[in-house]
């Protein structure tokens, strides 16, 4: 079965002390047999890592049959929606990472309402970091949800360590909001999330390589899914997410 | 030999439980040997029979079970006298907080007090850690720096944050206080654990499931998946907690 890590991380950033080049993650997605992975800096451009794009763009085009970009961005920077086009359009980039305890703003506030917005025109996915943190906490993707019904999010995570519940409630009620299983600390828990939300909503993460690959995939393994879940959980819903991006929906370039 | 140094058995009134007899089930198809089992907070608020009935679970499978009190130290002497009796009669050989679930923070000073008088005792201390506000890994490190003679586990690795944002306040921690270990109980990235054995030593990270609230099998897979040395492994799993036990009774000789 092909699997696709929807989670992963490359980046050298010396003010987190996590030194993780591109060669780490193949390392550990080799010893656990993942094909592809979803990789991301630490840092977001263009705020603490002004070359960040560049960086994540070079370490992919070493491994371009197994790494697949996302860019992290600081939604409050001028040049953030350019960014974005930049990451996207010229890039070859596929989807949008946000951190909001980095970037000291909830999913509601406005300027990751407008950035949100603007990867749906792109059809590109976002992930947004969920947990038990004050701007990371699930109930507040309620109105994200509303504003860009177009935009398809994921809820990394699983709401963390004490959220996981809320996670999956808002999940429920919206639609375009999705979760992924990175560091989940709870094998029940994602597999309650199967059961309330559908396999087709919730995709396997690692957060590689700082939480281990191997164990991440060997998590999904315990919950006793169907071979059509595992399949759909392990690759399908990432690939058919990510065979959309790029075919923009509406408006022309910002610049 | 495996040994989890923290499971919680009966049925808590946060609505997760195990029974003892599911618990042996549990240890006997992951491969370990014996574990540490603590009371959970029961319906009843009331904690001392729940003590009793560890220490009956402990009395009755003495090889595989090792039994920890659990009080709470809001209730002053009185959690005092129940440490001591849970020790001195009862025979149960460790001390296990959990100021989340009680409502109290770890370093005021009932607690403290409560946390001597184990080290007095000659039994360790586990402490549900990593909670904001109440049991954070520098709350923590003030507690263990008044009571040096006192052995204190963090479960969860002294942190609870899925971006890691409390993993420097955690390793600081371990690094001023050489009475402070970590449990690996659902700790965010294995490499935090890596570094720490790095840091530390072998004899300062130990397996934890906290089990029923996390899989005790994947928190075995969780230790697995560390990158060590397999002669280092079996310290985390298990001859850690044999250890400060040991030295516990030691003292109290």
């Amino acid at each position: 079965m092909h699997i696709t890590d929807s989670h992963t991380h490359v980046d050298e950033y010396e003010a987190f002390g996590w030194f993780d080049p591109p060669e780490t993650i193949i390392e550990l997605m080799d010893e656990a047999g993942i094909e592809q992975a979803v990789v991301m800096t630490y840092a977001d451009a263009p705020v603490l890592k002004p070359n960040a794009l560049r960086y994540l763009h070079d370490a992919c085009k070493r491994y371009p049959s197994r790494l697949i970009p996302y860019v992290r961005l600081n939604p409050h920077a001028d040049n953030a929606a350019l960014l974005l086009e930049e990451a996207i359009l010229d890039l070859g980039m596929k989807g949008l990472k946000i951190h909001q305890e980095s970037v000291t703003a909830a999913a509601h506030h406005g300027s990751i309402v407008r950035l949100v917005k603007k990867a749906a025109e792109f059809n590109a996915p976002i992930l947004l970091h969920s947990g038990d943190e004050p701007l990371s906490l699930p109930q507040q993707f309620a109105s994200l949800a509303e504003e860009a019904p177009e935009a398809t999010i994921i809820l990394a995570h699983l709401g963390g360590y004490h959220h996981t519940d809320d996670a999956i409630r808002v999940c429920e009620k919206y639609e375009n909001l999705l979760v992924d299983t990175s560091a989940c600390p709870y094998p029940h828990k994602i597999k309650e999330a199967i059961e309330r939300l559908g396999a087709h909503r919730v995709l396997f993460g690692s957060d590689g390589p700082g939480c281990n690959p191997k164990l991440e995939l060997q998590k999904i393994m315990r919950l006793g899914l169907s071979e059509d879940e595992q399949r759909l959980v392990l690759h399908d819903n990432i690939a058919s997410i990510l065979e959309r991006v790029g075919h923009k929906t509406s408006g022309g370039r910002s610049r | 030999m495996i040994v989890d140094g923290l499971t919680m058995v009966g049925y808590s009134i946060n609505g997760y439980g195990l029974g003892v007899e599911e618990l042996l089930v549990s240890i006997n198809s992951n491969g370990i040997d014996k574990c540490v089992i603590a009371p959970v907070q029961p319906r009843t608020y009331r904690l001392e029979p729940q003590n009793d009935a560890v220490a009956v679970a402990q009395m009755r499978y003495p090889d595989r079970f090792i039994g920890f009190c659990r009080v709470d130290p809001r209730q002053g002497d009185d959690a005092v006298t129940e440490l001591r009796r849970c020790v001195l009669r009862q025979g149960l050989r460790g001390l296990f907080l959990h100021p989340m679930e009680e409502g109290y923070t770890i370093n005021d000073t009932p607690a403290v007090q409560l946390v001597r008088e184990a080290g007095s005792l000659g039994v360790p201390v586990v402490v549900a850690a990593g909670y904001p506000w109440v049991s954070h890994a520098q709350q923590i490190r003030f507690v263990a720096e008044q009571v040096e003679e006192t052995p204190i586990v963090m479960s969860h690795g002294g942190q609870i944050n899925i971006s890691g944002l409390a993993q420097a306040d955690a390793f600081l921690a371990m690094q001023a206080c050489g009475n402070l270990c970590i449990g690996t109980n659902g700790v965010y990235r294995q490499d935090f654990l890596e570094e720490c054995i790095e840091a530390f030593g072998r004899e300062r990270v130990l397996f934890t499931s906290m089990s029923p609230v996390f899989d005790q099998g994947f928190e075995l897979d969780r230790v697995h998946s560390i990158k060590m040395e397999e002669s280092d492994r079996q310290f985390v799993l298990g001859t850690n907690v044999v250890r400060i036990l040991e030295e516990g009774a030691r003292s109290r000789k």
